[in-house]
């Protein structure tokens, strides 16, 4: 290879010429030059579609950095500081007390939700009666503020993990529901006309029309409802857990520990991030894999 | 729809319709349609647009009821299409489910019947090959040609030996030549399993160059105006058939009892 000509486009039309040489075989040098440029540039594109959007982050994460480096201030602590803090209270052991706490009654109280929220959203999906009646009552649960309801909520479950369970579950079910409603009402006609004419049971329809069908919609309603879930989760634990991020966040905020309270407003955000960053994984590469592909093939 | 157990020896017909009216609280859209299909026949519907031809064939397909009348067919299914009989719409999109490979779409007849993976599979793979799509099961419907895609629908559509194939404007959604392609598939299949079909079409020389038999639909409510035999032999050929002279004579006759109203 001695003249591949890194991320040319025009780099094909200077290799071309290479097997076309009248002295053949001596030439192969050049013939492997003939692909090399296209893999080059096609390795550079996905090598910038990765690094592109990490650039921003870390550019501010050096900025902070820099600007923080031996700060004395006390509400604006050293970056570094920040960072011993995150790795003490969210790596090693502290995750037992700090990380999985909120996380396994994040997964249990969404689990509730996408349970709930479909099987009861099918149902109403099918009847047109039963958006009508339930319409107005789930539009004002959905709009009441989830922390709002912390208190009547600790007052019903008492403190602790049921209260947190129940909580996250209630704020995550209303986008769920919502979408499952309007996925399975808005089934194609022809879908309908398929089921028939193949003689499906009732149950083989669920599985293999109405749900899939409907789970486009489901998904952005789950989407939305990770972010308002993880919300509710350190909302209620700031105020009643006996452990997880929540209860660190109001430990060093009563302690006027600023690094630290910074430190878990960074585990938060990187949680919620990470979190739906894997909801939406599985959604793109598992559960929908089948609609963005075809979406694809459509453009 | 009512099955009739004691319906008569099967070489007479597969289907049997006896005045069928459709009426919809405005208005009466088909009115005393009776006519049968024996088997292995193709009869196709043709007729002014609107005129009421899908209905007419989900009527048969089970897939909407009649007001009065009765079709007859050898068992029957509640709410759905009974076992024998298949349909194919027009539009692949919407009747292939796009979330399932190609051999999962088609295997669907026999899985709402009970059948077993392995044989549903075996099963699917044969009539794939029988619509030219050998090597396709793996793949998602929307990663064929809309051509291919109403094979894989035909190929749904026979995949549980039916007698009766009902086939609502099946290739109107594909270019001229796929069309072509795909009535020979369809006389192909015919001659090969003996399958019957009724098809409807608002193109008048599809509706002859399939066709044993041309029903023409016209009039408000709509009545069958017209049986067309159609005595161009077999088998047919895209070429020869279309410029015979015999043909044009089918077609001109077919066309004047539509333009009558």
């Amino acid at each position: 290879m001695r003249h591949v000509p890194l991320a040319d486009p025009r780099g094909l039309a200077d290799a071309s010429p290479a097997p076309a040489r009248p002295d053949g075989d001596s030439a192969r040098p050049g013939a492997s030059g003939t692909t090399a440029p296209v893999i080059v540039t096609r390795t550079t594109r996905r090598a910038l579609h990765l690094i592109v959007p990490l650039v921003l982050p870390a550019g501010l994460l050096l900025a902070w950095y820099l600007t923080s480096r031996g700060s004395t201030a006390l509400y604006f602590p050293p970056l570094p500081a920040i960072l011993a803090d995150l790795r003490d209270g969210f790596a090693g052991g502290a995750v037992t007390t700090n990380l999985m706490p909120s996380l396994s009654a994040l997964a249990q109280g969404f689990g509730l939700a996408v349970l709930v929220g479909v099987g009861v959203g099918y149902p109403l999906g099918l009847t047109r009666g039963g958006r009508a009646v339930f319409g107005p009552i789930l539009d004002l649960f959905r709009s009441t503020p989830v922390i709002a309801l912390i208190p009547p909520f600790i007052a019903i479950f008492g403190i602790g993990r049921l209260s947190e369970v129940l909580l996250i579950a209630w704020s995550a079910v209303w986008p769920i529901l919502l979408s499952t409603i309007d996925g399975v009402a808005g089934l194609e006609p022809g879908f309908r006309d398929t089921r028939r004419a193949l003689r499906m049971s009732r149950w083989l329809e669920f599985r293999l029309i109405r749900l899939p069908a409907a789970a486009p919609r489901i998904m952005a309603g789950v989407n939305t409802a990770t972010g308002i879930a993880i919300t509710a989760m350190v909302a209620i634990e700031m105020f009643s857990a006996s452990q997880g991020i929540g209860l660190y966040l109001t430990r060093a905020q009563r302690s006027f520990d600023i690094a630290a309270s910074f430190a878990g407003a960074l585990a938060a955000g990187v949680l919620g991030y990470a979190v739906s960053g894997v909801l939406r994984l599985i959604e793109r590469r598992w559960l929908l894999a089948w609609h963005y592909e075809a979406q694809k093939g459509k453009r | 729809m009512a099955a009739d157990a004691s319906y008569p020896a099967e070489a007479t017909a597969v289907l049997a319709v006896d005045s069928l009216r459709m009426t919809y609280p405005t208005k009466t859209v088909l009115a005393d349609i009776s006519f049968e299909v024996r088997p292995a026949e193709i009869v196709c519907l043709v007729g002014p647009s609107g005129i009421g031809k899908t209905t007419l064939l989900r009527c048969l397909g089970g897939l909407q009821i009649a007001t009065t009348g009765s079709v007859r067919t050898h068992g029957s299914a509640l709410g759905g299409t009974p076992r024998h009989m298949s349909v194919v719409f027009q539009d692949y999109s919407r009747s292939l489910l796009p979330w399932m490979r190609v051999g999962a779409n088609v295997a669907l007849p026999l899985r709402a019947a009970g059948v077993g993976r392995s044989e549903r599979t075996r099963r699917a793979e044969q009539v794939l090959g029988e619509v030219g799509l050998e090597g396709t099961s793996d793949m998602y419907p929307w990663q064929l040609s809309g051509g291919m895609q109403q094979r894989v629908a035909i190929a749904r559509a026979l995949v549980d030996n039916p007698r009766v194939l009902l086939m609502d404007e099946p290739f109107a959604s594909v270019d001229a030549q796929t069309r072509f392609e795909l009535e020979d598939l369809t006389l192909r299949i015919r001659a090969e399993t003996g399958v019957a079909a009724v098809l409807v079409t608002h193109d008048i020389d599809e509706a002859v160059y399939l066709g044993d038999r041309v029903l023409v639909l016209s009039g408000a409510p709509a009545t069958i105006a017209r049986s067309v035999d159609v005595d161009l032999g077999q088998p047919r050929d895209q070429l020869s058939t279309r410029a015979g002279h015999r043909f044009g004579e089918l077609r001109s006759e077919v066309l004047r009892e539509i333009r009558r109203y």
